[in-house]
């Protein structure tokens, strides 16, 4: 029983993970939270619906293509839509509201409102112990896991990463630096909704797709983020595994109010800590360059 | 929003007694669109006045939701008449507000949007999930108020006459609160907050101040609502829902407390009940408008009337 839910929890925190990395990444360049994020999922999921049945190609043809599509769609709206409202809160988010209800209105007039299922990597299960788990809920966990050592690799230790970190860190100084600031923002937006894209095609082939799957992932992962603390990836880390701590024992122990647990927790901490776990204070942009 | 002052009454009165008259000439789906209008404007100038104090929510519906379940609750299942059920449902709305205010509000900027955002998913997924509050399927069966003298609720005449004055009353309420040293205060604290802050204002009192208005004035019109609609449901209040409540205030102008609502809300909802046989067409519409607005005409539809009159001067 506790191994099950153990297992539970680890398989589904890193979807968490996978899930909120992408959002935490364009908010620590663009400071602010992309509330398209859960609809670019969402979208990448319907596409790689079309490029797999309508085409019928290849499994990773597929994924590559609607990556590289959903993608190329996110960082031409940062290029576009983002960035000339010049990073203040209230225009952007609007902004961003406009864009989650033109992604959902163009997935129902195309696909219509219906949930669908998406085709499954693997198949099969596994016994571990007494348990038996799924094998496509492993291959997502593994997926997410080999996804974030790719990513801290990357932010890491190549120079694009190095100059994405720098930009996170101060805009005008990594501008001083001779770092294309707008090229970084675009494609922090585009390795986001990759990310997103990757999530969704991953965990929508799990659970069910439909046009408005997009609010909840949305919501999962900005409680997550808010808990780690806003463009901290580590954050995002740890506080997926408490969030999925909730979800999954949580669950087990107090049944289908486990909602209210994760939401109590995150307060409590931001109670403690008003920029959660692991979070950057970041300078405010309000009424300026009008 | 410098509007005159007399043509301002006028409008007022020319609504009024539109409303007064409306059920002997307009066709019943008019009727439904003029009470819909009152619901959102309501709606949108209680998501205006948390702007106002310089944050941005986006939990909305959780008011609405709150409101409304607590009013059908109080008249399914302990047989309240419905005029306390509709107070009681704003009175809890304000509680709950209260309660949570005081700790969300300690965030700020963009801490405070995206935790709104998640309280009012938590709320609506809670709901969800207990059973007293009917689960996914929800409540119906709320039974219509009496008559009123001449005034009959089995008819849209009554439901008009009770959205106008709530509407009315908003409206006053928050007129009056614009024109006083208390929305001096807010918009202080909105525009610079570390100015206000160094003039000796206690922040957190007025946020919560405003933001308890706020869910009050929210929560009675979703406890009218309900009853008016006949029956409540989790998937109701998704996030479309908050998201509504900003978009009337955004199409028709933050610049003012109360017109720009009242504009934004009367074009979204002749789109929302032209456009609901398409499905998809309305949030994509509403998505290209909330866009287009924000990049061609920031401060609402209601700065047109301004550029016009100078245009002609």
């Amino acid at each position: 029983m506790t191994l099950d839910i153990l297992i539970f929890w680890i398989v589904l925190s890193l979807n968490y993970v996978l899930l909120a990395t992408g959002l935490t990444l364009t908010v620590s360049i663009m400071r602010i939270v992309n509330l398209a994020h859960g609809n670019f999922y969402m979208a990448g999921a319907y596409v790689f619906l079309v490029f797999f049945y309508q085409a019928k190609l290849p499994y990773g043809i597929a994924l590559l293509l609607s990556i590289l599509c959903v993608g190329g769609l996110g960082m031409l709206t940062e290029a576009k839509l983002y960035r000339p409202l010049g990073g203040r809160i209230e225009p952007s988010i609007v902004c961003m509201s406009g864009v989650l209800l033109v992604l959902e209105g163009i997935a129902i007039l195309i696909f219509g409102p219906d949930i669908r299922g998406l085709p499954r990597l693997l198949t099969g299960t596994i016994t571990i112990g007494k348990t038996v788990v799924n094998i496509e809920r492993i291959s997502v966990a593994a997926l997410a896991l080999l996804i974030i050592t790719g990513l801290f690799y990357f932010l890491k230790y190549t120079k694009l990463g190095k100059s994405i970190r720098a930009t996170a860190q101060d805009r005008e100084a990594a501008s001083l630096m001779g770092i294309n600031a707008n090229l970084i923002s675009s494609l922090s937006m585009g390795i986001g909704t990759a990310l997103a894209v990757i999530a969704g095609i991953q965990i929508t082939a799990v659970y069910h797709l439909s046009p408005f799957v997009g609010i909840g992932a949305l919501g999962t992962s900005i409680l997550i983020i808010t808990l780690g603390g806003m463009g901290s990836i580590i954050g995002a880390l740890i506080a997926a595994f408490i969030i999925g701590f909730c979800d999954s024992f949580g669950a087990a122990i107090i049944g289908r109010y486990h909602h209210l647990l994760s939401f109590g927790t995150v307060m409590l901490i931001l109670l403690l800590r008003p920029l959660g776990l692991l979070g950057i204070p970041f300078i405010e942009v309000r009424g300026k360059g009008k | 929003m410098k509007m005159n002052r007399l043509a301002q009454w006028v409008i007022a009165i020319l609504i009024l007694g539109f409303f007064a008259f409306a059920h002997t000439f307009l066709p019943n789906r008019w009727q439904h669109i003029c009470i819909m209008w009152a619901i959102w404007s309501i709606a949108g100038i209680g998501w205006l006045v948390i702007l106002r104090v310089g944050e941005f929510s986006c939990g909305q519906a959780a008011f609405l939701c709150i409101g409304g379940y607590s009013a059908s609750v109080a008249m399914l299942k302990f047989d309240c008449p419905f005029w306390l059920a509709l107070l009681l449902g704003a009175a809890l709305c304000s509680i709950i507000a209260l309660i949570v205010g005081v700790v969300i509000l300690r965030l700020r900027g963009l801490y405070f949007l995206v935790i709104t955002f998640v309280f009012a998913e938590i709320v609506r997924l809670t709901i969800a999930a207990t059973d007293y509050l009917g689960a996914s399927e929800g409540l119906w069966g709320m039974s219509i108020p009496k008559n009123i003298g001449l005034i009959t609720f089995s008819t849209k005449q009554g439901w008009l006459y009770l959205f106008i004055f709530l509407l009315m009353i908003t409206c006053f309420a928050f007129w009056r609160v614009e024109k006083s040293r208390i929305g001096r205060i807010y918009s202080y604290i909105g525009t610079s907050p570390d100015l206000a802050q160094s003039f000796g204002i206690y922040f957190m009192k007025y946020k919560v101040q405003a933001f308890v208005m706020s869910a009050f004035f929210t929560g009675l019109v979703g406890a009218a609502m309900a009853v008016y609609l006949g029956a409540i449901g989790p998937e109701g209040f998704t996030f479309y829902y908050s998201l509504v409540a900003q978009i009337v205030a955004i199409l028709g102008g933050v610049g003012s407390l109360v017109w720009g609502p009242l504009l934004g809300s009367f074009l979204y909802t002749i789109f929302d009940e032209y456009l609901v046989y398409v499905p998809g067409a309305r949030s994509l519409i509403m998505g290209m408008l909330l866009i287009s607005v924000i990049f061609f005409l920031p401060e609402g539809l209601i700065s047109l009337q301004r550029k016009f009159l100078k245009r002609r001067e």
